[in-house]
Order: structure tokens, then C-alpha cells, then sequence
């Protein structure tokens, strides 16, 4: 279902983008390490009593502010941060977007599908790429955590729960490629493509946080992808989420089926 | 045997029609003119051909296969140039050339290399800085490396220096020589002339001429000047004769139809020179190219 030449190519073509992300992101974790050691723990007791900021954290990590009492419980925020969530969305999009739609946007895709590869091992290839390449980045969160936790000497915190979480953070990411991914099947322009992601992935991000604020939300929490990811709660119960995780993985299946059908029987226009 | 057999080819993009269902015949070992004037639907339908569209209407197979159910056999065997030739700007020509012998199972390098001699084109340089001739050339190495069977080639002389045109024509013949087939589409009738065996004219997405260039030769337009021994006054002209001056005992007259009558009749007068033009097919295409009542207009297609 893939095509070697095209996986290949399409990894050394964003490897620079995938290390430069996956450098900021394990960075990023490991300053983040620091930060929260760096505040005295009265002092953020004080914060976190404030409603405003309990809300906040509550719509980011998916659960009560004071179940951040564990070691590890500070750390769920890095797993759920706004600027991991741009980076790996950013990483993702362009790919997938960069890959499919940009394919035909530039006319290169007349190139790519005259050459004996179907265009089921195109869009193979091409998710394979974005999944050997994301994954990877959604456990630098976990690995920036780990190298953290070993150069700040934090004491308690249970690796292995938070390994759990990262592999929500995947199935969320395995959502989202199988959303790029069909997004991207059906456009001609590059732009647009991200543009449509981008708007789905804004409405999950809104809808999820505001239901923390809003509870009359409540009811349409399901459409947000956000809502099947809780890194506190998977903190709190030490427990696989499986049922989160398997809705994220099968809406992403289907996401990404529905791409390839449209992609394998598309036109591709001159350019 | 026919290596491209189409029936009732059709597509439209929503109200536009870009192909009114044309039914072709490619033979093999042929060099194939694909003719007609912007927004024809010569582009819509190569891009058929090699499975980049999906028709509207009507079927195509191609060496055997049927599209678009196999269309991606076909590409194994095929080799195409679309008419404005877009690569990857970040990879140099080496890396393109690399990445189409590895999608096609590899083996095409020494073809690469006698193709990089004959169009002497730099493979270590970035295609972002590539002119638009080395861009077609690069294109046209990509379209040749693998040796296809078929060659489905839109415009390719587009950009290219006078110089590289003649290898390019010397490698499309040597193609057709060793029993490969060529289809490629032009504006430029000096080069379908000095190349095509078989020319297919194609106007608001109808085929509407499907001839050799023997044929086409034919029925073009020779200009015929001659010097009479007497009067042009009494000259009788014959069915195919159109006179277009006449002074004193000299005549000017366009011709169509075949040689043989037009000898037979200047053999009947009395002649003191006569010199007889080669057949004059840019009158025939510019009439075909142009406007007529009862002919489908362009429907807009793409070129």
C-alpha cells in the first residue's frame, strides 16, 4: 500500500521541518520541567485557587485543577500546552497539505501520477510518511518530560503514566492526519486546504474550551476531538483510556478512508 | 494494431465541454500529430490518456489495457510530458531523474546518462534555477529515461533552442524506429510536416480531420506559376485550378488535388515555363484552425 521511492522521498524532503520541530518541542518540555520546579509550591497552590486560572487549566488538561497535587500532575500541562499543540498541528498540516494538495497546486502531480505509483500508495505513502514522522514527535513531549524529570532530580513522577498519556496524545494525532489527510485529498489549492483543517481544528480547541467555561456547551462536546483527551484524568485513574482512544483512532480511520476513496478517483486539472 | 484505442472520449466540467466524445486510433510505431487550437481539448484528452482525468463518457484503452482501471500498468509503459512542465524547485535534476527510476523500479540510468549527452543539460543544479528550456528538457529526460513503449508528449518543443528541437526530433524518430509509438501535440505545422506520419485535428472537443500527411499533402494547396507561349485569355482552367493572377502569358494559380492531374493538364498547353510549389499545408491547418458555420465552437476547455 506504500510506494518505497515516494516514502523515501517525501521523509528526506521534511526531515529538516520534522528536526527543527521535534528539537523545539523536546526543548520546550525540558524548559517546562524547570519552570514548574522553579515555582515555589505555595505560590502556585495561590494561583490555581484563582477561578480563572482553575478554568483554564481544567479546559486544557480535561479535569479538576486540584488532581494536579501528583508530581506528574503539573507535568499533563507540557502533554496539553498551546504551543505543542502548534507545533505538532503546524508539522502535520504541512505535510499532509504540502504532500497532496501543493502536490497538484504546483502541477507536480503530473509528474507524480505519471509514474507507475496508484494513487491508493500516493496517499499510502503519504500517511505513512506524516504517521513515521508525528508520532515520533508526539513522544518527544514525553522524552523532553523524561530527560526534565532527570535533570531537574523531581522526584515521583511515574513515567509510565505519563507514557499513557502520550499515547492519547497519538491517538489524537492519528485523528488529525486522517482529517489533513482527506482535506487535502480533495483540494487543488495548497492554501485552502490548510485553511478548511485549520477552521476544524479551531472549532475542537474553541468548543473544548469554552465548555469549560460554559457548561451550556456541554452538549455538543462530542464534536470536538479535545473532548477524548484528558491528560489529568488519565493521571488521576492510572488507567488506559482506551475508549478515547479507540473513538480518535476509528474517526480517524474513517476521515481517512473517505480521503482516499476521493483521492483515488479525483481529476487532477492542469495547472 | 493500435496501441491507443478510444471511443466516445467525452468530458465536461460541469456546463463546460472539453471533449464531445472523440473516438481515436494511434498505430504503433507511429509519430502522431495531436493538432488544434487552444482550448480544443487536445490537453483534456492526453490527460485522459494517461489516467490524470477521469472521462465523462466513453472508453479508452491503452497498449491493451483498459483505463482507468490499469492505468497504473500503463504508466509503467508510458511516458509523458504535460504541457507546462512543473518539478520539484528543490531537487536537483539528478534527484528527479533518481526518484522516477526509483518509482519505476529502477534500471534507467545509462539511458539517463545518453539522454543528459544529448541534451547537454547540467543534472547537479537545482531545478529553481533552471531556465524554462532546461526545465523542458528535464521534463523530457524524465518523459524518454525509462525507454516507454508509448510517448504521450504535450507540446514538447515548448522552449526549447532550434538546436535542441532537431535532437529532440532525432530522438522521437529513432523512438518510432524501434517500433515505439509517439503522440504529441504542436502548433508548430513544420514540425508535425517533417515528423508526423498521422495527424488527428481536434476543435471544440471534436475530432475533425483523422489523416496521414500524405493525404493532407494531398489536398493542399500547391502554387503554380506558369509562362505561356500565348494569351492567358483562352486558357481554360481545369476542375482543382484557381487562377489568382494573369498578365501578358503569365499566370499565377493555386492548386488542390492530385499531381498526376494537374501534369496531365500542363502537358494540354502550349507552356514556356512553369515552376510548381510543394503543397502549402499551413493554408490547409489555418483553415481548419478557423471559425466555421456548423463546426462546434471552442468550448473553453483547457489547452
Amino acid at each position: 500500500m506504500i510506494s518505497a521511492a515516494l516514502l523515501r522521498r517525501t521523509l528526506r524532503d521534511y526531515l529538516a521541518l520534522w528536526l527543527g520541530a521535534a528539537l523545539f518541542v523536546g526543548a520546550f518540555v525540558v524548559l517546562f520541567n524547570f519552570a514548574i520546579n522553579a515555582i515555589p509550591r505555595q505560590q502556585s497552590a495561590e494561583w490555581l485557587e484563582l477561578p480563572i486560572v482553575r478554568r483554564f487549566i481544567t479546559a486544557l488538561v480535561g479535569a479538576d485543577v486540584l488532581e494536579l497535587s501528583r508530581p506528574e500532575g503539573m507535568l499533563s500541562i507540557a502533554f496539553s500546552h498551546p504551543l505543542v499543540w502548534v507545533l505538532l498541528i503546524a508539522f502535520n498540516f504541512t505535510l499532509a497539505s504540502g504532500a497532496l494538495a501543493g502536490e497538484v497546486d504546483r502541477g507536480t502531480m503530473d509528474l507524480l501520477a505519471a509514474l507507475p505509483i496508484s494513487r491508493a500508495r500516493i496517499y499510502g505513502s503519504i500517511s505513512a510518511a506524516l504517521l513515521l514522522m508525528g508520532l515520533p514527535l508526539c513522544w518527544m513531549v514525553w522524552i523532553g518530560a523524561r530527560i526534565g524529570v532527570a535533570l531537574t532530580g523531581a522526584a515521583d513522577v511515574r513515567m509510565g503514566i505519563l507514557a499513557i498519556v502520550a499515547c492519547n496524545l497519538c491517538a489524537v494525532y492519528v485523528l488529525v492526519c486522517g482529517l489533513s489527510l482527506a482535506i487535502a485529498a480533495y483540494s487543488n489549492r495548497r492554501g485552502m486546504a490548510v485553511a478548511v483543517a485549520f477552521a476544524i481544528v479551531f472549532y475542537a480547541f474553541v468548543i473544548n474550551f469554552l465548555r469549560a467555561m460554559w457548561p451550556a456547551l456541554e452538549p455538543l462536546a462530542w464534536t470536538s476531538f479535545l473532548r477524548y483527551y484528558a491528560p489529568l484524568i488519565v493521571i488521576r485513574d492510572g488507567a488506559w483510556p482506551w475508549g478515547d482512544m479507540a473513538t480518535l483512532t476509528v474517526a480517524g480511520a474513517i476521515a481517512w478512508s473517505a480521503g482516499l476513496v476521493v483521492f483515488v478517483r479525483r481529476d487532477f486539472p492542469a495547472r | 494494431m493500435s496501441v491507443i484505442e478510444a471511443r466516445g472520449l467525452a468530458k465536461r466540467y460541469g456546463p463546460i465541454r472539453a471533449l464531445a466524445g472523440i473516438d481515436l486510433a494511434v498505430p504503433e510505431s507511429a509519430i502522431f500529430g495531436f493538432l488544434g487550437p487552444n482550448g480544443a481539448g487536445k490537453t483534456t484528452a492526453m490527460r485522459i490518456l494517461v489516467g490524470l482525468l477521469r472521462p465523462s463518457a466513453g472508453s479508452a484503452v491503452v497498449l491493451g489495457m483498459k483505463l482507468p482501471s490499469r492505468s497504473t500498468e500503463i504508466c509503467r509503459q508510458v511516458g509523458y510530458l504535460p504541457g507546462d512542465v512543473k518539478l520539484y524547485p528543490w531537487m536537483t535534476g539528478r534527484r528527479l531523474l533518481a526518484f522516477c527510476d526509483a518509482a519505476r523500479g529502477g534500471g534507467s540510468w545509462p539511458e539517463i546518462a545518453r539522454l543528459q549527452e544529448r541534451f547537454d543539460l547540467d543534472l547537479d543544479r537545482k531545478v529553481r534555477d533552471y531556465s524554462r528550456g532546461m526545465k523542458q528538457k528535464l521534463g523530457l529526460m524524465a518523459a524518454l529515461a525509462h525507454r516507454p513503449r508509448l510517448l504521450i508528449l504535450d507540446e514538447p518543443t515548448t522552449a526549447l533552442d532550434p538546436l535542441v528541437q532537431q535532437t529532440l526530433y532525432d530522438e522521437l524518430r529513432a523512438v518510432a524506429a524501434e517500433g515505439r509509438t509517439v503522440l504529441f501535440s504542436s502548433h508548430t505545422l513544420s514540425e508535425v510536416e517533417l515528423l508526423c506520419d498521422h495527424v488527428v485535428i481536434i476543435r471544440g472537443g471534436r475530432i475533425i480531420e483523422d489523416s496521414t500527411i500524405e493525404a493532407l499533402r494531398s489536398r493542399a494547396v500547391r502554387k503554380v506559376s506558369l509562362r505561356l507561349r500565348r494569351s492567358a485569355a483562352a486558357l481554360t482552367l481545369p476542375e482543382g485550378a484557381h487562377s489568382q493572377s494573369s498578365l501578358d502569358g503569365a499566370v499565377t494559380l493555386s492548386w488542390t488535388g492530385p499531381i498526376d492531374r494537374l501534369v496531365a493538364w500542363l502537358r494540354s498547353i502550349e507552356l514556356e515555363d512553369v515552376t510548381i510549389g510543394p503543397p502549402d499545408l499551413e493554408d490547409l491547418f489555418a483553415a481548419y484552425y478557423r471559425e466555421e458555420p456548423g463546426l462546434p465552437a471552442s468550448q473553453g476547455a483547457e489547452t
